[in-house]
C-alpha cells in the first residue's frame, strides 16, 4: 500500500487503473491500489480551492467514501481518474454551497494567495509573477490549469470530467498559456 | 497559424507556480485504514449501523456487519450508545469508570462515554452553556471561515500515560446539536494496553465557535474501567424479530423495521425501504412524513436523527418518535416514499446567445428517462438571484401520476449554486442555478439528483418483547 506515485503514467496504464475499478467492485483490496495512485493528485486539487488543510483533507475523505460507496455505480465507459474527480467537484461544489451563506466569496476567491506553497517560492521572481498572473484568470481558466498541473491529468481524462473534446481542451489550455507567456514578457 | 504549443520550461514553470503540498502522510494511512474497514459491497441483508454513521466510515468497534450468527445472538452482544450507536460486549471492553466534566467560564464539557475494544477505542462527549454569540458570524457580520473552530481542531484527542497521544480518527462518528452545545462520538484507529487506566480527553476548541471567544486546549483526565460481565453499556436493542415484525409491501416498496431502541428523547426506530429494483439503479429511498402510532392511539411524529443529503447512500435511516410514547405496542407509518437517484449522466446543453434578456425563455423540449420514468425539460428562463445571474428550467414529469423534484448543475462551472423553485415534489417543478457573474456562452446543464416520489402508505407494527 505504500509507494504512493504521484507521476504522470502512459494512457495505458490509466486505462489498466479503470479496468482496476471495476475489479474493485469485488475485491476492495484493488480499491487500495486505485486509493493509493490517486489520492495524492485528489488532494492536491482540493487544495487548490480550500482555504485549509483541513478542508481539503475533509474533502479527500468524502471524495473517496463517496467513490467506495458507489463504485457498483461505476462503468468503464471511460477514465476511472474522470469519474472519481468528478465526485470530487461534486463534494467541492456541495461545499461550495454550504459555505456560501457563511463564507464571503472574496475569500474563497483569494485563499491561493495566502498558500504557504507561495512563501516557499516567494524567492523566485518569475514564479511568483506567474502565479499572480494564474490567479487573476477566470475560474473555468484557473481549474483547467490545477486539473492538468495540480492533478496531473492528461488531456483525454480532463476532456471527459468537463464534457470537452480532448482538442478543445488543449488549444484552450495551449492559447492560455500563451497568453500567460506573453503577460509575463 | 500561430504555435501555442508551450515548452516544457514554461510547462515547468506553471507547474510551479500552481504547486500544491501532498497530504500528511497520517491523513492519508488514516484514510486508508477507514476505507479498508467499509464494509464490502454488495452489504449482506444483516448489515446493522447507527443512521448517523451511514455514508461516512465507522470505525467499527461493532458493528457486525458481517458477524456471523449475530441475528441470534443480537440481544447479548450488542447495546446502544447514545453518540455513538451500537457497540458489541465482549470480554476485552472496557469503559468509562464514570463520566466527568470541566467547566470554565460557564461552558461545560462532559466526558458521556468511552468503549475502549482490542484495537478501536470509542467516545462520546457533551458541550453546554455555549451562548450563540459565541458560534460563526455570518458573512453579512464579517465572519471569515478560519477565525472558527472547524476541522481536526474541533476533534478530541486522547493523551495516554505514556505521552503517546492518540488522533481521532478523520470522520466523526456523529453528533448533534442541543439548544445550548452539541454532542459528537469520535472514534480512534488504535489499541489501548490494559496498563492504561488514566486518559486524558484533551480538545483544542469548540465547533463552530469563534477562535478565541470561549475557553480552549480543554484538558479532561478520566479512568478506563473493565466492563463487569454482563454490564449493559446502554440501552438493549430490541431486534426486528419477524416473528412480532411485519413487513409492508405497496407498489414495489417493501419497508421493514430492523431494530428499536428506547432512548431518554423518544424511542429510535431502525428501518429499511427497498424496491425489487437492482439497488445499483438508485441511491436511497426515503420516507415522506412518518409517524407512530402508539399503544393509547396518539399519533406521534417521526424525526430523522442524521443529517442526510441526496447525494448519500442510505441503507439503513435511523427516526426518532418525537416525544416517549406509551408502553406498549406501535404502529409506525410513512406517507409517500422518494427514490433518489444520482442522474449526472443526463445532460443537455443550449446557447442563449448574444444579448439574452432577463425573463428570456428559451424552448429546451429535451427527454429523458431515468429508471423507467420518463421526464422532459420543458424549457429554460433567465433569471437573477441576489444579483446573480442563472437558470431557471421547467422540467416537467412525462406521467400526470408521478412527481419529482431535481436539482440541476453546470458542472463546468465552480461558482455556481443550485436554486430550487419548489423543492416539493410535483409533476412540473422549476429548479436551476445560478452563477457568480457571467453566464457561460454554452449552458451545459447535468441533472445532479432526481427523486421520483410514489405515493401510498406503508405501515407496519412492533410490540416490545414479554419481560
Amino acid at each position: 500500500m505504500e509507494g504512493i506515485t504521484t507521476q504522470m503514467q502512459p494512457n495505458a496504464v490509466r486505462r489498466n487503473l479503470s479496468a482496476l475499478a471495476n475489479e474493485a467492485k469485488a475485491n476492495p483490496s484493488a480499491f487500495a491500489e486505485l486509493y493509493n495512485y490517486y489520492v495524492q493528485p485528489v488532494y492536491r486539487y482540493l487544495r487548490s480551492h480550500v482555504h485549509t488543510i483541513h478542508e481539503a483533507e475533509d474533502l479527500t475523505s468524502q471524495t473517496f467514501i463517496a467513490a467506495y460507496e458507489n463504485l457498483p455505480r461505476y462503468r468503464e465507459r471511460g477514465h476511472f481518474s474522470a469519474w472519481l474527480f468528478r465526485i470530487a467537484r461534486s463534494k467541492l461544489m456541495d461545499h461550495y454551497r454550504k459555505s456560501v451563506s457563511d463564507t464571503s466569496l472574496d475569500a474563497v476567491e483569494n485563499r491561493a494567495g495566502s498558500d504557504d506553497a507561495l512563501d516557499l517560492i516567494s524567492q523566485r521572481d518569475e514564479i511568483k509573477n506567474l502565479t499572480a498572473l494564474v490567479q487573476r484568470l477566470d475560474d473555468h481558466e484557473q481549474d483547467l490549469i490545477r486539473l492538468r498541473y495540480v492533478a496531473d491529468l492528461s488531456f483525454v481524462e480532463i476532456a471527459e470530467i468537463l464534457g470537452k473534446r480532448e482538442d478543445a481542451v488543449k488549444k484552450s489550455l495551449y492559447r492560455l498559456l500563451a497568453v500567460l507567456r506573453s503577460q509575463m514578457e | 497559424m500561430m504555435n501555442t504549443q508551450p515548452t516544457d520550461e514554461f510547462e515547468e514553470l506553471i507547474r510551479k507556480a500552481v504547486h500544491e503540498s501532498d497530504a500528511r502522510p497520517e491523513f492519508v494511512n488514516h484514510l486508508r485504514s477507514e476505507l479498508s474497514r467499509m464494509p464490502v459491497r454488495p452489504k449482506p441483508r444483516l448489515v446493522f449501523k447507527p443512521a448517523w454513521a451511514v455514508g461516512i466510515a465507522l470505525a467499527v468497534l461493532v458493528i457486525t456487519a458481517s458477524l456471523p450468527g449475530v441475528a441470534s445472538a443480537f440481544k447479548q452482544l450488542l447495546s446502544f450508545i447514545p453518540g455513538i450507536g451500537l457497540v458489541e460486549h465482549t470480554d476485552q471492553l472496557r469503559i468509562l469508570q464514570t463520566p466527568v466534566s470541566v467547566t470554565r467560564d460557564g461552558i461545560s464539557i462532559t466526558v458521556e462515554q468511552v468503549v475502549v475494544d482490542g484495537d478501536n477505542v470509542e467516545l462520546a462527549y457533551s458541550v453546554s452553556g455555549l451562548a450563540s454569540n459565541l458560534l460563526q458570524l455570518s458573512s453579512k457580520q464579517g465572519g471569515q471561515i478560519n477565525s472558527v473552530c472547524s476541522g481536526q481542531d474541533m476533534y478530541p484527542n486522547l493523551l495516554l500515560q505514556d505521552g503517546a497521544l492518540l488522533v481521532s480518527d478523520p470522520m466523526p462518528l456523529g453528533g448533534k446539536w442541543l439548544s445550548d452545545g452539541y454532542i459528537a462520538g469520535h472514534s480512534f484507529a488504535a489499541s489501548i494496553p490494559n496498563s492504561e487506566t488514566r486518559l486524558t480527553f484533551q480538545l483544542e476548541c469548540l465547533q463552530d465557535v469563534r477562535r478565541g471567544a470561549a475557553p480552549e486546549d480543554w484538558s479532561i483526565p478520566f479512568t478506563l474501567v473493565t466492563a463487569p460481565q454482563g454490564y449493559v453499556v446502554g440501552e438493549f436493542v430490541y431486534e426486528a424479530d419477524q416473528e412480532i415484525m411485519s413487513q409492508s409491501t405497496e407498489s414495489g416498496i417493501n419497508f421493514a423495521i430492523e431494530g428499536v431502541v428506547p432512548q431518554e428523547d423518544g424511542v429510535h426506530v431502525f428501518f429499511r425501504i427497498m424496491t425489487d429494483a437492482d439497488p445499483s439503479t438508485y441511491l436511497a429511498i426515503s420516507p415522506g412524513a412518518m409517524y407512530a402510532i402508539d399503544a393509547e392511539g396518539t399519533r406521534i411524529d417521526l424525526i430523522n436523527v442524521l443529517p442526510w443529503s441526496p447525494f448519500d447512500t442510505v441503507d439503513i435511516w435511523e427516526y426518532r418518535t418525537a416525544i416517549l410514547p406509551a408502553d406498549g405496542p406501535m404502529t409506525i407509518m410513512f406517507e409517500d416514499a422518494q427514490i433518489h437517484y444520482l442522474a449526472q449522466s443526463l445532460v443537455f446543453e443550449f446557447t442563449p446567445g448574444a444579448g439574452a434578456q432577463l425573463g428570456q425563455t428559451w424552448q429546451i423540449n429535451k427527454q429523458f428517462e431515468i429508471d423507467g420514468y420518463g421526464l422532459t425539460v420543458e424549457s429554460a428562463r433567465l433569471i437573477e438571484l441576489d444579483g446573480h445571474p442563472g437558470f431557471e428550467f421547467t422540467i416537467a414529469s412525462n406521467s400526470p401520476d408521478i412527481l419529482l423534484t431535481a436539482e440541476l448543475m453546470d458542472m463546468t462551472s465552480f461558482e455556481m449554486w443550485s436554486t430550487t423553485g419548489n423543492p416539493q415534489p410535483a409533476q412540473s417543478i422549476t429548479t436551476g442555478f445560478v452563477y457568480k457573474s457571467d453566464i457561460p456562452e454554452t449552458i451545459r446543464v447535468t441533472f445532479n439528483t432526481i427523486a421520483i416520489q410514489i405515493e401510498g402508505t406503508w405501515q407496519t407494527s412492533w410490540a416490545p418483547p414479554a419481560p
